[in-house]
């Protein structure tokens, strides 16, 4: 009982939402909305229970004081989950001290986490872009005719640059994307299936 | 029926019965054969060398959640983790795996801890190697980048929907010299994943992964089932643009309805 | 030599990476702009509406993915500013509407009166779900503003009870939910035209959407907020950025042409390195 009952109701609510996305049906929609409503206060809950995941980890670090400065980061992400829930939960997210610590610390810690991307970007061509044989070659010709198109300089070097670039874009790219795409759709779909007929079950945490 | 669906319902019906055709020829036991995945059969070569090494195995199961488009990949990186969960318990190796959507965090602990019951390690089931890291996208990824770099895991396992942060968790993850196995059907991140890992399972391989690892034959027959499918929409793919070209419009109005 | 290249400290890449985006930012060179289709299509479907005009531009980004489309979401604001629309701001990513508010104080709405010509409606929580909620019931999903005004009340929302009575709907999107969820559930539905100022990376997928018209237009990254300032005669972060992505690419090729180079040399002299085994 304690897997049937779970996969029961997978099946029964998913079933109801796919039907309610094709059929003009008031009762269905309802449902479903309600259904998704709940989804969402679940997921605010399970933030709840996560955060006590979180706050556990990190009072045991700084409770053993251990590992170099590890007990001093912990006790600063503590500070910052509480000292934002608490400007957030009586101030509200409009309020200026809230908007100050989320435009100095939080947007620029973000950006610069996201910005390191192109840090990466450089370190992973010079380590993997390799010509090593015909296929690779023609990768590495047609990424840096797509780079050289993008930006300004390569339409200074060469006004075909974007216009090729787009064509590798938009042509042989799109191509094998849309192809990549449909078998990730019907994937989804099989594996969606598996899921609500039961069949897949790990998550529930049987054996694989 | 919703104006604009009635295809897509009738497309969706045919796909479904193909891959219950695929589970049923299974479950009568005609034989599948399905092509070796390298990524999957790296798997327990990437745990043995942790355990070789001493060190543990990183595994996660993606940034998705499990209510979105996301959620199919969220799941099928949850089976996977599965089946790694069962070698880290039997290799005795510490597997740490690392969370962002709340919602899945209790879907994960379930999945691990019954994994080392199952392995009869349940001992060795550490609940805080399971965490919760953030919410926030970029925050997530760094305090992933910190566990790499302070407990140097051996193998590192990016499966599941990711975002921007996907190129720099397999770069840090070969930083620290693991061994890394990727698996996304974000088609944006998949050529990140191929440069900077070394394996990477495309789109639907993913999926294909957990019933692959599962050897359940119903569930290697949805395989098959999902590949009839394939062929269906490709073959419609194929009348289209013939009947398209001829100056037919019943494709187009077909796909309008 | 070859030994050193072939192991080259990533450190040193980080630092000419570095680099190429500072020095043109300090010092811009001033290489030309150009403007796509796609972003002068969205820039006349814009100039075209008559003032007034409800728009609902929609923050689906977080602070990160922001970074790289801040320029084009505070040119589209400055464009409807000028020509008197009313901007309707909502989010479906928590940090949406923080985005947003700085979004609106950096345009030239911050000499417009909050309330009258534009709002900030808040965050609304779910995903794709809150999207379809909206799409339902657009001052039910929004009883309150950001600011804790009551919607209905407001000047700026006259005449607005749903989605449909907006003329465009722009989401400055880099990730889910995202262009797909709002063509799902909004765009093909009930027919209100979208447009997008997108993160690089996702440019390729937004082409099928182009093309099928369910995208009326497309801001790409910053080199779309650049064309678009071009076109709206108002020079700002994107055009700024451009000099310093050209050469940023520049780096990331001649990084790329070294690594071949090493490794071509390393296998004709039987030196296998460079790459991780």
């Amino acid at each position: 009982m304690r897997r049937e009952l779970p996969i029961a109701i997978t099946f029964v609510l998913g079933v109801l939402i796919i039907l309610a996305f094709f059929f003009d049906s008031p009762t269905l929609t309802n449902a479903s909305q309600s259904l998704q409503n709940w989804a969402v206060i679940i997921a605010a809950f399970a933030l709840g229970i996560a955060s006590v995941n979180l706050i556990q980890v990190h009072a045991k670090k700084i409770a053993r004081g251990q590992d170099r400065l590890d007990w001093l980061y912990s006790g600063a992400l503590l500070l910052g989950l509480f000292g934002m829930t608490v400007i957030g939960l009586f101030k509200g997210p409009a309020d200026q001290m809230y908007q100050f610590w989320f435009n100095a610390l939080f947007t620029p810690g973000q950006a610069t986490v996201y910005a390191m991307t192109g840090f990466y970007i450089a370190s992973a061509a010079f380590r993997a872009f390799r010509i090593r044989n015909l296929e690779a070659g023609i990768l590495l010709v047609s990424a840096a005719l797509v780079m050289l198109g993008n930006v300004s300089v390569g339409e200074a070097l060469w006004s075909k640059f974007p216009v090729i670039g787009s064509w590798l874009v938009n042509v042989p790219n799109l191509a094998a994307q849309r192809g990549m795409m449909i078998g990730a759709g019907i994937g989804g779909i099989a594996g969606g299936l598996r899921v609500l007929l039961g069949i897949e079950k790990s998550y529930l945490g049987s054996g694989s | 029926m919703v104006q604009g669906r009635v295809f897509s319902f009738w497309l969706l019906v045919v796909l479904i019965g193909s891959m219950l055709y695929g589970m049923w020829r299974a479950r009568k036991g005609i034989a599948i054969k399905i092509r070796r995945i390298a990524g999957l059969n790296a798997i327990e070569e990437a745990v043995g060398r942790a355990t070789e090494m001493g060190r543990p195995v990183h595994y996660t199961p993606g940034l998705g959640g499990i209510s979105a488009a996301e959620a199919t990949q969220t799941f099928a990186a949850l089976a996977i983790m599965g089946h790694v969960a069962h070698l880290s318990a039997r290799m005795d190796v510490p597997l740490i795996v690392t969370i962002r959507q709340p919602e899945v965090l209790p879907l994960a602990e379930e999945s691990v801890r019954q994994a080392y019951l199952e392995e009869g390690k349940v001992d060795a089931y550490v609940p805080t190697n399971i965490r919760f890291l953030s919410n926030q996208q970029f925050a997530y990824a760094a305090a992933v980048f910190g566990i790499m770099a302070r407990e140097k895991p051996a193998a590192n396992f990016l499966m599941g929907a990711f975002w921007a942060e996907a190129l720099m968790l397999a770069e840090v993850g070969s930083e620290v010299g693991a061994l890394q196995i990727a698996g996304t059907a974000q088609l944006s991140q998949v050529p990140f994943f191929i440069a900077a890992s070394d394996y990477c399972l495309i789109g639907e391989e993913l999926f294909a992964g957990a019933a692959y690892l599962s050897g359940d034959p119903t569930q290697m027959g949805s395989i098959f089932g999902q590949d009839l499918g394939k062929a269906i929409v490709a073959l419609l793919m194929l009348a289209g643009v013939i009947a398209t070209n001829m100056g037919s419009s019943f494709f187009s109005t077909l796909l309008g309805k | 030599m070859l030994a050193k290249l072939q192991s080259l400290d990533r450190r040193i890449i980080y630092l000419v990476v570095f680099l190429s985006l500072a020095v043109p930012l300090l010092r811009p060179i001033g290489l030309p702009v150009s403007i796509a289709e796609e972003t002068r299509a969205l820039h006349d479907f814009i100039d075209a509406l008559p003032p007034g005009t409800p728009v609902v531009v929609s923050f689906d980004t977080s602070p990160g993915g922001y970074g790289e489309l801040a320029s084009g979401a505070i040119a589209i604001l400055n464009h409807m500013a000028s020509k008197d629309l009313r901007a309707i701001g909502m989010g479906f990513f928590d940090t949406g509407p923080s985005l947003l508010e700085s979004a609106f104080a950096a345009s030239l709405y911050a000499e417009k009166e909050y309330g009258v010509d534009y709002v900030n409606l808040g965050y609304l929580a779910g995903g794709e779900n809150a999207i379809a909620s909206m799409a339902k019931d657009l001052l039910g999903s929004f009883p309150k503003d950001f600011r804790g005004n009551d919607t209905k009340s407001l000047k700026v929302m006259e005449g607005i009870t749903s989605i449909t009575d907006v003329a465009l709907v722009v989401t400055v999107a880099s990730g889910t939910p995202g262009i797909p969820e709002w063509i799902r559930q909004v765009g093909d539905p009930l027919k209100v035209p979208l447009a997008t100022v997108v993160v690089a990376v996702n440019v390729p997928n937004m082409t099928p959407y182009l093309q099928s018209g369910q995208l009326c237009g497309l801001i790409p990254s910053m080199k779309g907020a650049a064309g678009y300032e071009a076109l709206i005669s108002m020079k700002g972060l994107g055009t700024a950025g451009m000099d310093a992505q050209s050469m940023s690419h520049l780096a990331i090729l001649f990084f790329v042409v070294l690594g071949n180079v090493v490794h071509y040399i390393g296998k004709k002299t039987g030196k296998a390195g460079g790459d991780k085994e």
